[in-house]
């Protein structure tokens, strides 16, 4: 499927701020089958030069200053897509980090007890039986609603809220996963649904699992289902905290207000 | 002046109380007779008595003072300034010694420099099982974000100050490899300074190779892992700032090296690349010898509310327009627990057997070794891996109940943070403490510099425990420091 998406991102400040560093998470990524046509990256105050760079999870960051006092940024990313049916992995076994990283507890999908409580009954017979069995155990016990959550939103909180975010689904799904020994990797990325419309519905969060001898299969516990050609995948990482599609610093004693607005739609 | 001062100080220096006892002592062989290196420099304080010697050691301390040479105490409720004291009897290492230490040093930091390279590259020690994938990767000083960057001669470590010591019987063991921003090696210069003035007439006639090209050196290796070794680098030193314990060093390192010394609000990141604010504008910087750690380097890339450093100074890096030395991520390597894998580095990178021993180590990861550890408390010293100067450290045969239960506890909680070794006697040498020569215990510091090539100045900071019976040389518990002489032959 071919999608295009339009991202804005709208950061004003009460008062002025200055030196400030931003990176940018957004360029969707040439993997799993899934082709990045065209991508182009725009930023107010315009002189600003955009520079970029690949981190260690191989998502492409851009990255940018802007020295002089100033309240307003504004970020628009245009993006063409073009996703596969399903998502095909091209990864044969995990690196020796990889399998660390992506098993190990992060802030956002700790290993305690609550989480373990909830994983342990979660069991069948094979490891991809029992991601499927995780993702549908969320999906039913855990009630999508909004406001409820925020971006700091741990798993654990998520199990005793009982309520969440798709960024909420994906941190318990990968949290449980890695209690059962299956590595599991956040993915931030868009949802092209023509029944929903708004920033909140089109940028998306979701999961990798990796499974022996099959290799990265890709889940939405939002959804409950595996990923297919309405996903567009953006940045992978542990957990959000290595994927947000803005994080920046800046001096000043100023308070940033955030705005997104998505605007996705298929050819 | 009463009758018994008169007698002391017309007492000669070198006295029959000196006791050599039952450790390896660095100056005198077990019948007491002066070890051949040692021989000139006993015939000359032979004629020295107590007062002359006080009236020199007290013009060496008047002058330390002036210049300001402290360091500060943490963990201590004021902040305390405090003299590191400087005792004038100095440590003399013979020629073939040296040599030994030289070959087996730059043997170890040319291992250690290819594993931080394969760390953060191929992961090949990983993957042929050398090393557990866990102890390096759950290293607290193991940067991810440094996986894939390339630094310039894939030199990581470019100072490295590794801590030697001897055991009773006199053999050398490599104690600690210190690759984040080794302190020290201000010392080791001022002491020769200071023994210079001193004891000029004894050390014109010693033979002693110098130490004090060493800034000079240091600032060949930073020039020589320049980004662009086609234009005349500008290399800056940034401190933490006048309230870090090593202050004194940056600044005169900076000094003595011709270079600017800066903090992180001094500088400024602009399109991925480094500047500093000068009176004139804005002037681009090339190396950065930075003596602040990973974390606090960059607040959009590490610790968020850090001022420290610069933010933007890591994608700058990463983007191969700045070099820091030391690279970031090097803690990985002086990891207490991957220490123990280092003799297996040499072996598996060089192919050649290790020149200079590690003490032998126990791992609280491994169930055995865990299990003797918890048996053996009250003989090991059992450290913290991530701590350093002496803090976090358990020493069994002087520990307490308690003390001894709470490492007990800590360990079975966090096996990944301890380590475990045997208690080794270290070598003593003659110091003068409280108006007499005591055998004291001393380790060596030599400092390695690695870019295009490696360099060791011949010497390094020999440091010495002053508390009676003390095992503990760190300048932070109490100790304090010697000039140490490298012989030509």
């Amino acid at each position: 499927m071919r999608i295009f998406i339009q991202h804005t991102t709208t950061l004003t400040y009460d008062a002025p701020i200055s030196e400030a560093h931003t990176e940018i998470r957004q360029r969707p990524l040439d993997a799993g089958g899934q082709r990045c046509l065209s991508f182009r990256l725009e930023v107010s105050p315009e002189r600003a030069n955009v520079l970029s760079f690949v981190d260690h999870f191989n998502n492409v960051v851009h990255y940018f200053d802007w020295l002089q006092p100033h309240d307003r940024v504004v970020i628009t990313a245009n993006s063409e897509v073009l996703t596969p049916a399903a998502f095909t992995d091209d990864c044969a076994d995990l690196l020796p980090l990889e399998r660390f990283d992506y098993l190990a507890p992060t802030a956002y999908a700790p290993r305690d007890e609550l989480i373990c409580a909830f994983a342990t009954p979660h069991v069948a017979g094979t490891p991809y039986e029992t991601a499927i069995a995780l993702m549908e155990a969320i999906y039913r016990g855990i009630q999508y609603e909004r406001g409820v959550t925020h971006v700091k939103t741990t798993a654990d909180e998520v199990i005793q809220l009982g309520r969440g975010v798709c960024q909420d689904f994906a941190h318990l799904f990968i949290a449980a996963c890695r209690c059962h020994g299956i590595p599991a990797r956040y993915v931030s990325g868009y949802l092209y649904d023509p029944k929903f419309f708004g920033a909140h519905v089109a940028t998306h969060a979701w999961a990798d699992v990796f499974i022996e001898g099959r290799g990265w299969v890709s889940l939405d516990p939002t959804h409950n289902c595996l990923q297919d050609e309405r996903y567009v995948r953006v940045a992978v990482g542990r957990d959000y905290a290595d994927t947000p599609p803005t994080r920046g610093v800046f001096k000043g004693n100023a308070r940033e207000t955030l705005e997104v607005r998505v605007t996705i739609r298929s050819a | 002046m009463t009758s018994a001062e008169t007698l002391s100080a017309q007492r000669p220096l070198l006295g029959e109380h000196y006791e050599v006892g039952s450790f390896f002592d660095e100056m005198f062989e077990n019948d007491g007779r002066p070890r051949p290196h040692y021989r000139a420099l006993c015939a000359d304080l032979a004629t020295l008595t107590h007062e002359t010697f006080d009236e020199r050691r007290r013009a060496a301390d008047i002058s330390f003072l002036y210049q300001g040479i402290t360091f500060t105490v943490y963990g201590s409720q004021e902040g305390i300034e405090r003299i590191f004291p400087f005792d004038l009897i100095p440590r003399i290492i013979p020629r073939d010694e040296w040599s030994l230490l030289e070959r087996g040093l730059a043997q170890r930091v040319m291992a250690l420099n290819t594993f931080l390279q394969d760390v953060y590259h191929q992961q090949r020690i990983i993957r042929d099982r050398r090393i557990p994938a866990e102890l390096v990767f759950g290293a607290r000083h193991f940067r991810r974000e440094m996986v894939g960057v390339r630094v310039p001669r894939d030199v990581y470590a470019h100072v490295a100050g590794i801590d030697i010591i001897r055991d009773e019987h006199g053999h050398y063991y490599v104690l600690e490899d210190n690759l984040r921003s080794p302190s020290g090696v201000s010392y080791m210069l001022e002491n020769r300074q200071a023994m210079k003035r001193t004891f000029a007439r004894i050390f014109e006639h010693y033979g002693v190779r110098p130490v004090e090209h060493y800034p000079q050196e240091l600032l060949n290796t930073l020039r020589s892992v320049a980004p662009h070794p086609d234009v005349e680098p500008t290399v800056v030193l940034l401190t933490p700032g006048i309230y870090n314990s090593a202050y004194f060093e940056h600044s005169y390192l900076a000094r003595q090296m011709g270079i600017e010394i800066v903090e992180g609000r001094d500088l400024v990141v602009h399109e991925g690349k480094v500047y500093m604010r000068t009176t004139t504008g804005l002037k681009q910087v090339d190396v950065i010898y930075r003596r602040v750690d990973d974390d606090f380097l960059d607040p959009l890339n590490f610790r968020p509310d850090s001022l420290l450093g610069a933010p933007g100074l890591f994608s700058a890096y990463v983007m191969g327009n700045v070099t820091l030395a030391n690279a970031v991520g090097t803690g990985v390597a002086d990891d207490k627990a991957v220490y123990a894998f280092v003799p297996e580095m040499i072996r598996y990178y060089l192919s050649e057997a290790p020149i200079l021993e590690n003490v032998p180590t126990y791992l609280a990861t491994r169930d055995e070794d865990r299990a003797y550890i918890l048996d053996h408390l009250d003989t090991l010293v059992v450290k913290s891996v991530n701590e350093s100067g002496g803090y976090g450290m358990l020493v069994g045969p002087h520990a307490s109940r308690e003390q001894i239960e709470l490492f007990r506890s800590r360990i079975q909680a966090q096996p990944r943070n301890f380590i475990a070794q045997p208690v080794i006697s270290l070598s003593r040498h003659p110091t003068y403490v409280d108006g007499e020569l005591r055998g004291c215990h001393i380790d060596l510091r030599p400092y390695v510099l690695c870019g295009e090539r490696i360099t060791i100045v011949p010497g390094g900071l020999t440091r010495v425990a002053l508390r009676r019976g003390s095992l503990v040389v760190n300048s932070s518990q109490g100790g304090g420091s010697k000039d140490t002489w490298v012989l030509y032959d």
